[in-house]
């Protein structure tokens, strides 16, 4: 998945477990950026009867570098707190929950934002309401304006969001995970003598019906830029890098007696994401804990993973005879200085016409986002392989088809902004789970917080 | 079992972790960290707000990490000091053999 369980040990910890980031000029105020970070993997939406909710220990931030260096200068730090109206029932509400302050409501989160600029701790809101969980019907009627209501607006512009939403990234995990028989294309799979497929078939989305935990932050763009001149496409000052992190203290443990956890001592880093499928499909097993616990300046020891991915040994060996063009890049040991662009460093101007997002020759996982260019008026879920200097890897859109864009450029399909001479393969530009952000059956919104209503407990999954 | 045994058991787990959660007592007393010995928060790019004020009378966690020479990490609020006193850590020690 992007990054859904993605390291050994977070997968121990659903609620510190990063999912997906997006970051992009927002389409309806394209004078602010929207910044995201999904939690919570996999959430079946009927999970009652606690259903989900943040994690009160976890140190949930959002991360801006603007002055390309890879080290936070703006760090959004979010706080949950649970309240317990009543203890004396197991429900998570006990009537219709029509309003975020309703009685019925019994299991509450609130939370509080803190912008760290420098060093500088700022408390910009506390008390904050989330929405509850979308639980059904006769619990949670009218759920689309009751989670509206979560959506605040703060001084200095900047409106913020936490809470359920519908997962908006679209994967065949089926297919990927069964040893990459990508079904539109199995039948051209090695199968490995097993004969299993004749012909090929239409992708399935694993995660169509399931929800996830959603921090969202509207930002003024002037407010995330800082003096480097910034506001044309070519100016380095107009990118930013972003990431989102999750911390633990790191003293803890179950006091049985009183029934509690108990924590203690600094924060550390427990999970951390950017690019989408970084850390799930670069890193190897034994380092994926390790590089969760690290920051993003420190990815140069990783480097060397991203210059010969395993993925792009893999394909040719899958699909023989597919992908013969690709197959003798990888014999020849040629390191893949596109995606290094694309991931570590950013695009710098000249190779894509119009185009560049370059943060300067420190490695780091970043998605990198040039604020100067507008939101596209026709956007392609291809983002810039579409021709839309919008999409990925220019930041990322909630409905960007990264799992595509990156079989692409693995299969090297954009080995040519590097090395002219080099001539993809027919299928690398083709190559896809075939899904389309059409497989997300709640779709996605056109305002704050852009993601989908999430999907009911009582009506998911259909019978 | 023996003290000798305790420290070989140690020594064959690589580090013997005692965990002491504690709002009160004798060993909040004797490890309260000073302030000029806090050591720097994570060395992660986190930058908390200045510790609460309280967060002392909070849950405070001792780890001994290694018992041969006394070492041990006190974490409280957010914060995290390493002290060593050997003859707090044999205390706790004798204590141990004692209660089995």
């Amino acid at each position: 998945m992007s990054s859904h369980r993605e390291a050994p040990e977070i997968t121990k910890d659903p609620v510190a477990d990063s999912t997906d980031v997006y970051a992009f000029v927002s389409p309806d105020r394209p004078d602010t950026v929207t910044l995201i970070a999904n939690y919570i993997p996999l959430e079946g939406p009927a999970g009652g009867p606690n259903f989900y909710a943040f994690g009160d220990e976890v140190l949930y931030e959002i991360h801006v570098d603007n002055d390309a260096d890879a080290r936070a200068d703006i760090t959004f730090q979010f706080r949950f707190q649970t309240q317990l109206l009543n203890p004396d029932t197991f429900l998570y509400n006990t009537g219709p929950i029509l309003s975020l302050d309703s009685p019925n409501w019994n299991r509450r989160q609130t939370y509080s934002l803190t912008r760290v600029t420098g060093g500088r701790s700022e408390v910009l809101a506390w008390g904050l309401t989330t929405p509850p969980c979308n639980i059904g019907p006769l619990s949670t009627p009218h759920y689309a304006g009751l989670a509206q209501a979560a959506v605040h607006k703060l001084p200095g512009g900047i409106t913020v969001f936490a809470g359920q939403r519908a997962e908006g990234f679209y994967v065949d995990l089926g297919a990927v995970f069964d040893l990459g028989d990508l079904r539109p294309f199995e039948n051209l799979h090695a199968q490995y003598g097993l004969n299993v497929f004749a012909s090929g078939a239409p992708g399935v989305n694993a995660t169509a019906q399931l929800n996830v935990h959603t921090i969202a932050i509207q930002v003024p763009v002037s407010q995330l830029l800082w003096g480097s001149p910034h506001g044309k496409v070519t100016d380095q000052g107009s990118v930013i890098g972003v990431w989102t992190s999750a911390s633990r203290q790191k003293a803890s443990l179950w006091d049985a007696d009183r029934g509690r956890s108990v924590s203690a001592g600094p924060f550390r880093q427990v999970s951390r994401l950017a690019n989408p499928l970084f850390n799930e499909v670069l890193v190897p097993l034994g380092q994926k804990d390790l590089w969760n616990t690290l920051p993003p300046h420190e990815d140069k020891r990783f480097a060397d993973r991203v210059a010969h991915p395993e993925l792009a040994a893999l394909l040719p060996a899958l699909y023989p005879g597919v992908f013969p063009n690709l197959a003798t890049l990888v014999k020849a040991g040629t390191p893949r200085a596109d995606l290094e662009a694309i991931l570590l460093t950013g695009i710098p101007s000249g190779i894509v016409t119009g185009f560049q997002n370059f943060t300067g020759p420190v490695q780091a996982d970043m998605l990198r986002l040039n604020t100067a260019i507008p939101p596209s008026v026709n956007p392609s879920q291809l983002g810039v392989l579409g021709g839309d200097l919008a999409g990925f890897p220019n930041g990322r859109r909630v409905f960007d088809d990264v799992v595509s864009i990156e079989l692409r450029a693995i299969a090297g399909v954009t080995v040519p902004l590097v090395d002219k001479t080099f001539t993809p393969d027919a299928a690398a530009g083709q190559v896809t789970d075939g899904l389309t952000a059409s497989s997300v059956p709640a779709g996605f919104l056109t305002w704050f917080p852009y993601l989908g209503v999430p999907y009911s407990g009582f009506d998911t999954p259909k019978s | 079992m023996s003290r000798r045994s305790v420290l070989r058991g140690a020594g064959v787990a690589g580090a013997a972790g005692l965990a002491a959660a504690a709002g009160a007592g004798a060993v909040v007393a004797v490890t309260r960290p000073r302030t000029e010995t806090v050591l720097p928060p994570a060395a992660r790019p986190v930058a908390m707000a200045a510790v609460p004020r309280g967060a002392m009378a909070g849950p405070l966690v001792v780890y001994l990490a290694d018992t041969t020479n006394g070492e041990m990490d006190v974490f409280a609020g957010t914060g995290q000091i390493r002290l060593r006193n050997p003859a707090l850590v044999g205390q706790l020690l004798r204590n141990l053999q004692m209660a089995r």
